[in-house]
């Protein structure tokens, strides 16, 4: 690969100070990966972890204690504030839940309109147009716009977060086990997806899950993460025929079996 | 002991629920968000808010649950049956410490005198914590991993000997290892209590090798309902057959169809309540034709003991 | 451990502040004690100059505060010039009074508005907490001034109530016991004032506390494994209501205090409001202060309090995980 990566972490730390035993809130040590551009990383590790804190750095919602994380060229954990504003539209983040990422008092004109108000992409008089446009990318049916969201079911509200964070045409976007909280066909229907905007709208995606089924079917590289370090990288095939660690094996061995084959499994 | 309920409410939010349990059987309840499942788990021990009704019978060990007063309810709730609810990070008081709350369900049904209560207390929580039972027994909740509080709310369940226990959606926010030694847990538990259980999911996965038959739950209607083998295997109802073609494609981590479209139920659930006539589940079915559209299809039996409400089949 | 003593530091830091904002603003204030002197013809502006200078009026500001802290010191608090003593001596008095007042006031509106908020909080939406709510609203309404007034109308009248003051005459001549149901006697109107002002909010927010709890998961998973009402109630629901009742607490005790400067006023009950009043009028410099600084003990106090109780109470604030 000769092209630059869109994304690229070096030794990326994040230390929090907490008094907590049970270590719900882990630090990250020592990230490297990269991303190139159009592709999907998956970052695959139990809760506690260190994913979501990753995810969040990545995101500029916090800052790394050091380290570098080059978006584009650039290092964006060293900007400030004013010169982030420039970045932030490019890289988004969707949520597990959709309900707390979602107003529930706005509709779902309000909720797609908001980013680009603020940002200042348009005229308040052309968002609405954008909006019916973001919700048809997005499979939803025109007449929901004037809802809320808990009119919407649990897929399309995530499929909402989806279009709200297409409104400002990010190339990365960071999915924080966005799937996680789903049933089945919400999840392939989203899965589809983001396969089809991957390739209509050359999207990079940071896609964070302890899922690692879901991580075969959607990613080129799998990244491992435990207790806050990388344990194992490479590509999505190699990391699932021939795990290296320990974890990688916990995590694969914990995927449930196929359960058209045979009657007398043994899950777990 | 026999169990069967026939439910409706004010919202509809199930209709026509009728089925049976045996002593010692897991029944896998599958159905999405929307089916009307959890309504199903707060049903039975009748936990529906004040304007919900319950048409129908609850019978429960030889007692009708639906028209019993909260004085006898309320000696069912916790020591004959328990139910799991699905948030286990906000499902503990947050100022006691587990030991205490435990406790609280044991002394509850006064089934402990006062003096042997944190011996039993221990003992109870050892069950579900083979390794650190004492440190877990002094902690707050906020102090507990997500895994570790799922099981906390279990030895709560099991506390009293209940002969039911009623799970829903008992993994949904845990990840997948965490997933799998819960699930573990619930097995061992069966074994040496004799348990019953009605195990709500959305996931097929987990109920393979664990429940002895499934219902499927569909905008509040039974769509199938058989066992487990039958079910996976050679499911009859079009919903059923989708949603299983989704999750075993899911499940494939070395398959060929890496990236590729994955199979989906058409369509959303949240166009259904509008609806009156006909069957549920017609305008996202592939198989469908004129007669879903004027009466909904009844429950008829396709072999022995699964029985599909399709009409397909008849009906 | 640490807690405590960062809470103190808080503390000290605290009245420190007050003391020097008391002082900046009491003397930076127009006017002082001496001006209503040099008005009166007949003193000299001789003597009042040399009255000043005696009273040390007239060094800079910052030699003025230490010379004060100085006096703070050794327990005078600076020299009252219309009482013509320290400061301090008449401060305790006055304070003791309004602690009396105060305590009782918060003791008895608490003791009431707990059982009457979670009363009101169990029968949610039904009629008996819709009474309560209109009752309170149109208590809250109700400004303390009117009720203390009113109090006072219903003393005259009716006879049944002593219309002022903490003791009756020949007091000193009474037995203990008397000593103490006269004093009570005096105690009844101005606590009763103290208490219906600060009721209705009390009691709307204990019940709006445990309504929320009464909702929250936890509570259904409980009812769920058969625990009884009043085990829900008390020790679940009541126990994590916890944490925001007691910083109410904390809060209540400020607003007790500044309501009882009026509620004292209109009943002439000697306390620190009534001198505060007077001191101000005058330019009575050091008694502004000290009485300033009081109250804020008081607060401080009141507050600190609450923190340790939270800190005890809730272990969530003890391992510093979000406590929300």
């Amino acid at each position: 690969m000769s092209e630059e990566p869109l994304l690229r972490l070096n030794e990326v730390t994040k230390r929090h100070k907490t008094k907590n035993a049970a270590g719900d809130v882990s630090a990250v040590s020592g990230v490297s990966l990269s991303i190139a551009p159009q592709q999907t990383l998956a970052l695959v590790g139990e809760s506690g972890s260190g994913k979501s804190t990753l995810a969040q750095c990545i995101a500029c919602l916090e800052r790394p204690s050091s380290g570098e994380i080059f978006f584009e060229g650039q290092n964006i954990a060293a900007l400030d504030e004013r010169q982030l504003r420039l970045v932030r539209p490019q890289i988004q983040l969707i949520f597990q839940d959709p309900a707390n990422s979602l107003n529930p008092r706005w509709t779902a004109l309000e909720i797609l309109t908001e980013p680009l108000l603020i940002q200042r992409r348009c005229a308040k008089s052309e968002a609405a147009d954008r909006a019916r446009a973001l919700l048809q990318r997005v499979a939803i049916p025109a007449e929901k716009l004037g809802q809320r969201p808990d009119e919407f079911s649990g897929g399309q509200r995530q499929r909402l977060a989806i279009a709200r964070a297409l409104s400002l045409g990010p190339k990365l976007l960071i999915l924080d086990e966005a799937l996680s909280a789903l049933g089945c066909s919400a999840q392939s229907q989203i899965a589809n997806l983001l396969m089809d905007l991957q390739s209509s709208l050359g999207l990079t995606y940071l896609f964070i899950t302890h899922d690692l089924a879901m991580a075969a079917h959607l990613a080129g590289k799998i990244a491992v993460m435990e207790h806050g370090r990388i344990a194992e990288l490479g590509d999505a095939d190699t990391v699932l025929r021939a795990p290296q660690q320990e974890i990688t094996r916990r995590l694969l061995a914990a995927v449930p079996k196929p359960f058209s084959a045979s009657q007398d499994l043994q899950v777990g | 002991m026999t169990y069967s309920s026939r439910a409706a409410d004010s919202l509809q939010a199930l209709t026509h629920i009728t089925f049976q349990l045996e002593s010692g059987e897991t029944l896998g309840v599958l159905g999405e968000s929307g089916s009307g499942k959890s309504t199903l788990a707060a049903a039975l021990p009748r936990f529906l808010p004040v304007n919900a009704q319950i048409h129908g019978e609850v019978w429960f060990e030889g007692q009708e649950l639906v028209r019993a007063t909260s004085r006898s309810l309320q000696h069912v709730r916790g020591r004959r049956l328990a139910t799991i609810f699905q948030e286990p990070l906000l499902g503990l008081h947050p100022t006691l410490r587990v030991a205490e709350q435990v406790s609280d369900v044991l002394a509850a049904h006064a089934s402990v005198n006062r003096s042997a209560l944190p011996e039993k207390t221990l003992q109870l929580l050892s069950m579900v914590f083979p390794a650190e039972s004492e440190r877990v027994a002094n902690s707050y909740p906020h102090e507990l991993s997500g895994g570790q509080r799922q099981r906390v709310l279990i030895a709560q369940a099991i506390a009293c000997g209940p002969s039911l226990i009623i799970a829903d959606e008992p993994t949904a926010s845990l990840d997948t290892t965490t997933q799998q030694e819960i699930l573990a847990l619930f097995r061992a538990l069966r074994q040496e209590l004799n348990l019953s259980m009605i195990l709500i999911t959305h996931n097929p996965a987990l109920l393979a090798g664990f429940a002895d038959r499934i219902l499927v739950l569909y905008a509040g209607r039974i769509v199938e309902i058989g066992p487990t083998e039958h079910v996976l295997n050679a499911p009859q109802h079009p919903y059923t057959r989708a949603l299983l073609r989704c999750a075993s494609a899911l499940a494939e981590t070395r398959g060929a169809n890496r990236r590729q479209t994955l199979p989906v139920v058409p369509g959303d659930v949240s166009n259904i309540p509008t609806r009156t006539q006909g069957c549920r589940f017609e305008p996202r079915c592939p198989d469908k034709f004129d007669l879903c559209t004027k009466r909904e299809p009844a429950l008829v039996p396709t072999s022995a003991a699964h029985n599909v409400s399709c009409f397909k089949y008849g009906g | 451990m640490r807690f405590f003593l960062h809470r103190s530091m808080q503390a000290l830091l605290l009245l420190f502040g007050a003391s020097l904002l008391a002082f900046l603003f009491s003397t930076l204030a127009p006017g002082n004690y001496f001006d209503e002197m040099r008005l009166n013809p007949q003193i000299s502006s001789g003597t009042v100059a040399a009255l000043r200078a005696q009273h040390q009026l007239n060094g800079s500001l910052p030699i003025r505060y230490v010379r004060w802290m100085n006096s703070v010191a050794h327990g005078e608090m600076g020299f009252s010039f219309a009482y013509n003593s320290p400061v301090a001596p008449l401060l305790w008095v006055r304070a003791r009074n309004t602690l009396l007042l105060t305590t009782t006031a918060t003791l008895i509106a608490w003791l009431l508005a707990l059982p009457l908020g979670i009363w009101s909080a169990t029968h949610a939406g039904k009629l008996p907490d819709r009474a309560l709510t209109w009752t309170t609203a149109g208590l809250l309404a109700t400004p303390d001034l009117v009720l203390a007034l009113g109090f006072l109308i219903l003393a005259v009248r009716t006879g049944w109530f002593p219309t002022g003051g903490i003791v009756s005459l020949g007091y000193d001549s009474l037995s203990l016991l008397q000593k103490t149901r006269d004093v009570a006697a005096h105690m009844i109107l101005p606590v009763a004032t103290l208490v219906f002002s600060a009721l209705p909010i009390l009691i709307r927010h204990i019940r709006a506390a445990v309504v929320e709890q009464l909702d929250a998961p936890f509570l259904r998973v409980a009812a769920a494994h058969g625990l009884s009402r009043r085990t829900l109630l008390y020790r679940y629901a009541l126990r994590a209501a916890a944490n925001p009742l007691i910083s109410l607490f904390g809060f209540s005790v400020g607003a007790f205090l500044s309501g009882s400067l009026i509620v004292e006023v209109v009943m002439s009950w000697p306390g620190l409001g009534p001198l505060l009043i007077e001191a101000i009028l005058a330019r009575d410099l050091y008694v502004v202060i000290g009485g300033v600084l009081f109250s804020t003990v008081f607060l401080i106090g009141g507050n600190f309090l609450a923190d340790i109780l939270l800190y005890w109470a809730d272990p969530r604030i003890r391992s510093g995980a979000p406590s929300t």
